[in-house]
């Protein structure tokens, strides 16, 4: 019988060692923040699966520089985030300009009259518009105002000081009330919440 | 009257300091635009929070696990340590032989003529000044 508890012991001490099982436990465990965020992101089903899938693989080669104990799954979604950006930044078109730059037609179908907004399913509009924002603003929003991040660990994750953190917030949030202005006094009234 | 501007998300955040949110307070108590805007930023947050995300495809989990089982990791394990005393021994061994090596590099004044040279001429004409090089270098340095 001891023998049998010994092999019982040293089997589970193997298993919580292996790195390919403990990583496995992890990414189980935190897989849907990881797809929520690359969602955010990307703003479609099909990127937010490829880029959780490259970051994934990405943070398992890297895994034996994570540090145990520490938080597993803000230190996925970093590894995320900078795959999101060397994909924003192979992608030229999209990489270099300014929030002012952007026309509110970039959010067709997000300007309907309040009547319809009503009752309605905020997730397409509100995507749109945050999908209409340059990355680096719409990950402070993203991560702040969706994921929860303080302004610190925003600031850590997107490797920037915390007053960048808080100007992009600021601005995004400008940019979203006037391109969601009606859903926004919708809200302001009452009638959506 | 200076408005408090990227203050204000802070505000409504809750992020600034005692003294910071105080003057913002006192700032809002006068100004009617800077209280809408507040008010506004409550609600785009408030919208944005709102919003769902569809749930992951149900073949996305498998699909990650699967990848980990073939991915490599690269373990901190003794690897490195194999490196270091190979990349020691190395050293050992270059360090030994160096004096016994001939020196094969070029006298330093023809390749900073080669260099002068080499400035002059267009990338496509590269491959003919090496042949040519040798010449010039001599018409050059008689010149001189």
């Amino acid at each position: 019988m001891e023998l049998e508890a010994d092999a019982l012991g040293s089997a589970a001490c193997g298993a919580a060692d292996d790195p390919r099982s403990e990583f496995a436990r992890l990414v189980e465990a935190h897989w849907r923040s990881a797809y929520r965020f690359a969602y955010r992101l990307t703003g479609n089903p099909e990127d937010a699966a490829d880029l959780v899938q490259q970051s994934a693989e990405e943070a398992f080669r890297a895994f034996y520089r994570f540090r145990r104990g520490s938080r597993f799954d803000r230190w996925w979604l970093r590894i995320l985030y900078n795959s999101f950006v060397d994909r924003i930044r192979q992608d030229r078109r999209r990489s270099y300009f300014a929030l002012e730059d952007l026309a509110p037609s970039l959010l067709a179908g997000a300007d309907s009259d309040p009547e319809v907004a009503v009752g309605q399913r905020l997730d397409g509009p509100v995507q749109r518009a945050l999908d209409a924002l340059p990355a680096e603003y719409r990950a402070a929003v993203v991560l702040v105002d969706l994921e929860g991040f303080s302004y610190q660990e925003a600031a850590q994750l997107l490797r920037c000081p915390v007053g960048t953190v808080r100007s992009r917030l600021h601005r995004a949030r400008m940019a979203l009330r006037e391109w969601l202005r009606d859903y926004v006094d919708a809200v302001k009234r009452g009638e959506l919440r | 009257m200076t408005h408090p501007s990227d203050r204000l998300s802070a505000y409504v955040d809750g992020t600034l300091s005692k003294g910071e949110a105080a003057e913002v307070a006192a700032h809002l108590a006068e100004c009617a635009a800077c209280r809408e805007t507040v008010t506004d930023l409550r609600a785009v947050r408030q919208l944005v929070r709102a919003a769902t995300v569809p749930d992951p495809p149900p073949e996305l989990l498998p699909r990650l696990l699967r990848s980990v089982g073939t991915a490599t990791p690269r373990p901190p394990g003794p690897v490195p340590w194999t490196l270091i005393a190979a990349g020691f021994t190395l050293a050992a061994v270059l360090l030994a032989r160096v004096p016994f090596v001939p020196a094969a590099a070029p006298p330093l004044d023809e390749l900073r003529a080669y260099g002068r040279l080499a400035a002059r001429v267009p990338l496509v004409e590269l491959g003919t000044a090496s042949f040519v090089s040798t010449a010039q270098v001599e018409e050059e340095e008689a010149g001189r």
